[in-house]
């Protein structure tokens, strides 16, 4: 039978969609928030996981607060960014791996970079000239080996890591613990300039939050907790040269803790600077010390897949 | 706890990406690709080719990849349809193909996502549009930037249902400049006036981020590639 459609209109009932302006406006909205921290989020999320960040906050606000974070973004020269949003398609799974995983990140390049093998390359921002030499060669071998290597844009040793990396025509990732729109130190502006353009930028730092510190030094949290999001993003943590600076020690806690095969890679130089204690500490846990680079890529074996759907026929 | 991904929607953030959409389209996407980024193996790139694989590969061993593409894509869209919405009573439309029936590379890959959607979630599905002649990816570059060449060139057919629905869920594999959907939609609601029309695409692919023409002319939209 041809029958006429007739059409009760409207009405689908909208229940759960991801309009990304709300999401990143009211993942900043709560970042604004008394006491708010990853933790406290994480928590909060936790305890309603059918729950997107626009379900704490009325839309208005939300979308109001995005489109603030986009005009201030535009305005310190961050035209193009996208954001990864727990729930969301694309939102990589591992990150629910850290003990508070980010429900929203921002990213500018190309994200497909993210989804390659990679192995994080950290240590001190003040090295000594054979430390810089080691994070360079060992970023040079991982790429050579198919490995992506992931640093967090500091100076020192996450600056020779990235370069080293780009030096072999390799990819790299930097994990920033700065909004997008900002670097840290400065002088390592091109490099995330370029790094954002040719590779690819993460980071899970709030704008709002960020530029309301009227102190700078309130922003140092940052820092030690993208180092947590490095190790949620790689199969393996290598620290080249130590320092007490928390975020190398966060990232080797968050790589024994976050389990799933990760690795922990501490280099023989870091267990002879005597003012250092926890190299020893690590490694009785589970962390491998390592005297030779081959140590590293043999442990590592052949960078897999990690796609998890069928390769193109 | 859950599990199945959400569908996300076109909303002021991403539609510049997408020039031919204005604020009162509703798109929505499962995945993202970049264009052109050169990573044939990420997971949606990869699935992206898998969906498109040309009809002449059939019989050869690699359509195994195709099958599989049709029956993740459908399958993660019925698991994300149903995590977002209550729908009451919708029909699902499938974007036709972009050769004719009588070409050998008439590829109903989108009505194989379309009928595992509606099987996963008990809607009915209707072949409303269908193209009147084949869309040439070699020519078809003006007529991508003329949305009434497109229109012209798509034939409605009026579906038999017994129950009216109450919108239309149009479902595509990827929304690239939305010069398909915006065609696709206009002659649908020419035909039913005041219908909600809602476009479900597979995956949306992100310009490059520094696009060039091409990203508006050469790419193909939804031919095989």
């Amino acid at each position: 039978m041809q029958a006429a459609l007739k059409f009760r209109g409207p009405e689908a009932v909208t229940e759960k969609v991801i309009a990304p302006l709300i999401e990143l406006g009211a993942y900043e909205w709560l970042w604004q928030q008394d006491k708010a921290s990853f933790k406290t989020l994480a928590d909060r999320f936790a305890a309603a996981p059918d729950w997107l960040p626009s379900d704490f906050v009325d839309s208005t606000t939300a979308l109001e607060t995005g489109k603030r974070v986009v005009g201030l973004y535009r305005d310190r020269g961050v035209e193009r960014f996208g954001v990864r949003i727990h729930r969301a398609g694309e939102y990589p799974t591992k990150l629910r791996h850290a003990r508070h995983p980010v429900e929203l990140l921002y990213y500018a390049g190309t994200w497909e970079i993210a989804e390659l093998p990679a192995v994080s390359v950290v240590g001190t921002r003040r090295p000594s000239p054979e430390g810089l030499r080691r994070a360079r060669k060992l970023a040079k071998l991982l790429v050579g080996n198919g490995w992506t290597v992931v640093s967090g844009l500091a100076a020192g040793i996450d600056t020779a890591a990235h370069n080293g990396a780009l030096e072999a025509g390799g990819r790299t990732i930097a994990v920033l613990g700065t909004p997008l729109s900002e670097s840290y130190p400065p002088e390592n502006a091109e490099l995330q300039r370029r790094i954002a353009k040719e590779q690819l930028v993460i980071s899970q730092v709030p704008l709002l939050r960020y530029l309301a510190q009227k102190n700078p030094k309130s922003n140092r949290f940052f820092f030690p907790e993208r180092n947590v999001t490095m190790s949620a993003l790689t199969s393996a943590t290598v620290i080249v040269e130590a320092s007490n600076t928390s975020g190398t020690r966060t990232q080797a806690r968050a790589a024994l803790q976050q389990g799933e095969g990760r690795k922990l890679f501490i280099l023989e130089s870091c267990f002879q600077n005597p003012e250092l204690s926890w190299p020893k500490e690590f490694e009785a846990q589970g962390a491998i010390r390592v005297s030779d680079f081959a140590q590293i890529t043999d442990a590592l074996g052949q960078p897999a897949d990690e796609g998890g759907r069928p390769p193109t026929g | 706890m859950p599990s199945a991904n959400l569908l996300t929607k076109v909303d002021d953030l991403l539609r510049g990406d997408h020039y031919y959409l204005d604020d009162a389209d509703d798109c929505y996407f499962l995945w993202e690709y970049t264009a052109r980024a050169g990573f044939a193996h990420s997971t949606t790139n990869n699935l992206i080719l898998n969906l498109k694989k040309a009809m002449d590969r059939r019989g050869r061993p690699e359509w195994y990849y195709k099958e599989q593409a049709i029956a993740t894509a459908g399958d993660g869209l019925a698991a994300a349809i149903r995590a977002t919405w209550r729908l009451n009573a919708p029909l699902i439309v499938p974007a036709p193909p972009s050769k004719v029936r009588s070409n050998p590379q008439h590829d109903d890959r989108i009505l194989q996502v379309a009928q595992r959607i509606g099987t996963a979630l008990s809607l009915p599905i209707a072949e409303m549009l269908e193209n009147k002649a084949d869309r040439d990816p070699q020519h078809a570059t003006a007529q991508r930037r003329n949305i009434q060449a497109l229109t012209e060139n798509l034939q409605y057919r009026a579906a038999s249902l017994a129950t009216p629905p109450t919108g239309i869920l149009l479902i595509d594999d990827v929304l690239t400049t939305g010069a398909t959907f915006t065609a696709c939609k206009s002659v649908l609601q020419r035909n039913l006036p005041g219908m909600p029309i809602w476009g479900v695409f597979v995956a949306r692919r992100v310009p490059e981020a520094e696009p060039d023409e091409a990203d508006y002319g050469d790419a193909p939209e939804d031919d095989d590639w």
